[in-house]
């Protein structure tokens, strides 16, 4: 293997890491604002992390799938966004604690 | 590997090596809108970065050229995807948390009574307590379970007026609430139309008059 290879698979390792702490994020946040943060936050890794694998595996045709998954994780941020605005809104929801 | 290579991976190594310190920063800061300025700025950024040293390896790549113009071609539309829909949506997401109030606790009363929450200091103040604020007034309970009862839409429509917390905020409520009610009547019995007309009658007419519109039309082209 060479030396490029190993520096892509520490930054696979590096991008897995931070999904790991979004989703601790994500568990974690006391309003729910938190978690949808965490979540986009969490798509964009993903897209990225299908981005580096497909270089360290020598296949960059992955880079197709990165392109939906880009696409389908900004529009279901805003859907769910705009969800929990609207229960928040009915009252039902205390935004600090769900 | 050609030293280009050797550089791509560094750019790509040192772009998740940003996120990662994005992600820290995500679970480490105190308050939420610290939290959005970690992964909106640390998004861009590692995004940037890493999307870029992708691009030099595969200008590095040993293909035949259509195909590594190609791949370049999506890494460049992947980066300006991300790059664009990422700060809007953190935007949507800052914007809407303060819409609702959050970290509000933070903030000294004086500066909070300026702001367009001043009616929201009571609830601020007993921020996290569900119950202490339902049973801050007296006459609250009443008015929540009301308000509880109506519709999304109709509570859209009185939405200066929030779940009642104050005593001023139920008065306020229960003069809209009777309203409400008689509106809702009002529409059940069919009684918005003007005097002395038949809403299935109307409703007929403007049926009848639509397709006489539709038939000149058909006519006259």
């Amino acid at each position: 293997m060479s030396i490029s290879s190993y520096l892509l698979a520490a930054a696979c390792i590096a991008t897995l890491v931070t999904m790991g702490l979004a989703l601790m994020r994500a568990g974690l946040g006391p309003t729910v604002f938190d978690r949808i943060l965490a979540a986009n936050m969490f798509g964009t890794k993903t897209v990225l992390f299908i981005g580096i694998l497909g270089f360290f595996t020598e296949r960059p045709e992955f880079l197709d799938i990165a392109l939906v998954y880009a696409l389908m994780n900004f529009i279901s941020v805003i859907a769910i966004l705009k969800y929990a605005d609207f229960r928040a809104s009915k009252g039902q929801v205390e935004v600090s604690h769900e | 590997m050609s030293s280009l290579a050797l550089v791509g991976a560094v750019i790509t190594l040192l772009g998740a090596l940003i996120c990662l310190v994005g992600g820290i920063g995500l679970l480490k800061l105190p308050d939420f809108f610290a939290r959005t300025h970690a992964g909106g700025v640390t998004d861009t950024l590692g995004a940037g970065l890493t999307l870029l040293g992708m691009i030099v390896l595969a200008v590095a790549f040993d293909g035949p050229l259509d195909y590594r113009i190609l791949v370049v071609i999506k890494l460049v539309s992947i980066a300006v995807l991300i790059l664009v829909t990422s700060p809007i949506a953190g935007h949507a997401v800052a914007r809407a948390a303060l819409e609702q109030g959050v970290g509000m606790d933070s903030i000294p009363l004086e500066m909070l009574q300026k702001t367009r929450f001043a009616q929201d200091i009571p609830r601020i103040q007993l921020n996290g307590d569900a119950d202490a604020q339902k049973a801050q007034c007296a006459g609250c309970l009443d008015s929540l379970n009301k308000y509880a009862q109506l519709t999304s839409r109709e509570q859209q429509n009185i939405s200066y007026l929030r779940p009642p917390f104050t005593e001023s905020q139920a008065q306020a409520f229960e003069a809209e609430h009777q309203a409400i009610l008689d509106a809702r009547h009002r529409f059940a019995t069919r009684d918005f139309l003007p005097a002395g007309l038949d809403a299935d009658a109307v409703m007929l007419k403007i049926v009848i008059e639509d397709m006489n519109a539709q038939l000149a039309q058909e006519v006259s082209s």
